[in-house]
């Protein structure tokens, strides 16, 4: 974690963390979608985990779903919260590609990772829960709270989202951004998960998943 | 050593009921015992003692796969890919196995045709396997109610491969029914696998799930280099 730094590690008061200024976060986004993208769209209603709960007005914050490394991308996105020994290359071929975005001012984000529960009095099983298939919302409790976290004002002069640690290990370290850090991120171009296939391999040999055709 | 390359390979194996085998099958046993002197030759013995503690052929193929790559495997990706066909074999062995095709029409007491049609038209789950045939996995089928009757496919398996349409491979699919999981709970709140979950008619606990996983993240997003809102 060396782009991220903690509570007064990082010259805030706990409870908050600060993504250092040239960090590279990863984003898994749809081929031929745009990855720089804030969901869900306005009238629609939220289905990720840190979503407006409800169908989005102009008064939500958009979110935009990164990862530290492609660990992250791979649980969150392709394994979409519900977990899977295998993947397949295809489907991860034509369905999923992979965006860099480097961070070009410091992110102040809310901190679920070191303070989760000491400030922030949540368990990891409250933000881990999968999701309630066919529910509005399906993840009740963490867009709740990220509506109200969003629209809260803090301890910090502004807040550009969540740090939070996947469903399947806090380790791999996530970041929900909302739209008003739009303009804190330089996008690179988007390539196939199979580009780096020397870092994917390593990623699934972490995280112990198997690829299949 | 000197044991193992002075004695008859059939004499080291522990093959009850196997008396007789085809040229191709003897050169794939030899290939393999070859390999499998390699690799346990340049392995360290701790290594070689866990490989040897496996409880399955599954486990034992998975941690023989560690000492192939921790020789040296040049590909990358190249463990990732056996730990995937490792743990689809596990997968599909949990759940109840696969039927190949001739078997899938004996115990349904179907046409080789009907078979094709009901996998064409996904009223079935099929899984293409390496030799260009189809595996039909077991758990899919619902027993018969008597014995005048056959298994037929679980209400629901057809809505369930609508839902998942192209975003999930059938092997990512059967892996995703396969396991327990609290989603596809019954009225009791105990776990269940998607299977048992069709099984007791609830049908649209899995679609929902299955629906969930193919629902890309960003669905909405605009096109690339189009203006956002």
């Amino acid at each position: 974690m060396t782009g991220f730094a903690f509570g007064p590690d990082a010259g805030l008061p706990a409870g908050y963390a600060r993504c250092a200024a040239g960090t590279v976060l990863y984003r898994g986004h749809t081929p031929g979608r745009a990855p720089d993208w804030f969901g869900p769209a306005l009238g629609a209603a939220g289905t990720n985990r840190f979503d407006a709960p409800m169908r989005r007005t102009a008064a939500d914050a958009g979110v935009c779903y990164l990862a530290e490394r492609i660990d992250g991308v791979l649980l969150e996105r392709v394994l979409r919260g519900v977990w899977r020994p295998i993947i397949s290359r295809r489907t991860l071929g034509r369905d999923h590609a992979l965006a860099t975005a480097r961070v070009d001012r410091d992110l102040v984000l809310l901190d679920l990772l070191v303070a989760l529960s000491t400030v922030h009095g949540l368990e990891l099983a409250d933000v881990s829960a999968p999701p309630i298939p066919r529910a509005v919302p399906p993840y009740p409790h963490t867009q709740a709270l990220a509506a109200q976290w969003a629209a809260a004002s803090h301890p910090v002069p502004s807040v550009d989202g969540i740090v939070y640690g996947s469903r399947f290990g806090p380790a791999a370290v996530c970041v929900a951004l909302w739209d008003r850090a739009r303009g804190a991120l330089a996008w690179g171009p988007s390539v196939r998960f199979e580009a780096d296939m020397p870092a994917l391999a390593a990623s699934c040999e972490r995280l112990g998943i198997g690829l299949v055709t | 050593m000197a044991t193992l390359l002075n004695e008859p390979l059939a004499n080291l194996l522990d093959t009850p009921g196997i008396t007789d085998v085809s040229a191709q099958v003897e050169a794939l046993v030899v290939r393999m015992a070859s390999l499998a002197l390699t690799v346990a030759d340049a392995a360290p013995a701790a290594a070689v003692t866990r490989a040897l503690a496996a409880a399955s052929p599954e486990a034992f193929l998975a941690a023989f796969a560690e000492l192939l790559v921790a020789r040296g495997v040049t590909a990358p990706g190249a463990l990732a890919m056996l730990r995937g066909r490792i743990a689809l074999a596990d997968v599909l062995k949990e759940s109840g196995g696969l039927l190949r095709a001739d078997e899938a029409q004996a115990r349904l007491g179907v046409t080789r045709a009907t078979l094709q049609s009901w996998r064409d038209t996904k009223k079935i789950l099929a899984l293409p396997l390496s030799d260009g045939s189809f595996g039909y996995p077991v758990a899919q089928f619902a027993p018969p109610a008597t014995d005048l009757e056959r298994p037929r496919p679980l209400p629901g398996i057809a809505d369930v491969l609508a839902a998942a349409g192209d975003a999930l491979a059938p092997s990512e699919l059967i892996a995703l029914l396969a396991a327990r999981r609290d989603a596809f709970a019954g009225a009791d709140g105990r776990p269940r696998t998607g299977f048992a979950a069709l099984a007791e008619g609830d049908v649209g606990l899995v679609v929902g799930l299955v629906a969930h996983v193919t629902t890309p993240a960003d669905e909405g997003a605009p096109l690339e280099g189009e203006p956002g809102e």
